[in-house]
């Protein structure tokens, strides 16, 4: 659990960020109108206890960047994948529909698998039980199927979501 | 460093097109529901984001690219969303999907 402060000068911080990226403007007057407004949601947040480590999930940013990039790369090779199968000229789609199992610990790392599935190209998850851990996923070609079932995502999910199991 | 910043960033809009007219061409020829959403991920991924980076290389570290990523962030985690959304309101709806219906290609 990471600090009530931590939290909330983050939070602070990046609603400011917001706000000045938004106006662009130096005026003096902007500035501290967004300074205000992001205080005011900033403490109504803690007020209503929506404001935890779910939320904002700073203590994971360092890793999730890392994560980000390897997805990306993932997803560019994967589309490639999809792109020659769309172009190949007597169409052969051999779709498949399956169930997969997850190690995920956390509800958030559920989550962020579920969402990296769908995200790249040529699987796409369908139905999330989150008791079970489980996912049903329709995949276009058997080539996506394996690399799924590999558990290679998985392991780069738990990995980024450190010794954390709630 | 003006001539390769500029060609860079032109050949990732090229790319990112054709990842858009490929998915395109992949929605019309797709058998089902399913097939058609694999194709309009490629779009939604591969294409906005390399026209997006494209942009960002061509405007340089301003105001401007830093709005482009907060864009590209927001395409990201709606489109995935929506796709989720989209497939389990199809399954809701018991439309089911050819896989299940015969393991043959279309």
């Amino acid at each position: 659990m990471m600090n009530k402060y931590i939290l909330f000068l983050a939070q602070l911080f990046i609603l400011f960020l917001f706000w000045y990226l938004l106006s662009g403007k130096n005026i003096v007057l902007l500035l501290l109108l967004g300074v205000i407004i992001s205080m005011l949601i900033t403490t109504y947040q803690q007020k209503l206890k929506i404001l935890d480590d779910e939320s904002l999930p700073i203590a994971i940013l360092p890793r999730a960047i890392i994560y980000w990039i390897w997805l990306y790369k993932e997803i560019l090779l994967s589309s490639i994948f999809v792109s020659k199968l769309i172009l190949k000229f007597p169409l052969n789609v051999s779709p498949k529909y399956f169930k997969i199992k997850s190690n995920q610990k956390t509800a958030m790392g559920f989550n962020i698998y579920a969402n990296s599935i769908t995200m790249t190209p040529g699987t796409i998850s369908v139905v999330t039980n989150n008791a079970e851990k489980e996912i049903k996923i329709h995949a276009i070609s058997e080539e996506t199927k394996l690399g799924l079932e590999s558990g290679v995502m998985d392991e780069k999910i738990k990995k980024l979501m450190g010794d954390k199991d709630v | 460093m003006d001539i390769v910043s500029s060609y860079l960033s032109n050949l990732m809009l090229i790319v990112g097109s054709l990842f858009l007219l490929i998915g395109a061409i992949g929605l019309i020829r797709m058998p089902d529901v399913f097939t058609r959403m694999h194709a309009a991920s490629i779009m939604e991924t591969a294409g906005a984001s390399l026209i997006i980076i494209g942009l960002i290389i061509n405007t340089g570290l301003t105001v401007v690219s830093l709005k482009l990523i907060i864009i590209m962030l927001a395409i990201f985690y709606i489109s995935s969303v929506a796709t989720h959304a989209l497939a389990r309101a199809c399954i809701h709806d018991n439309l089911k999907p050819n896989a299940i219906n015969k393991e043959s290609d279309q």
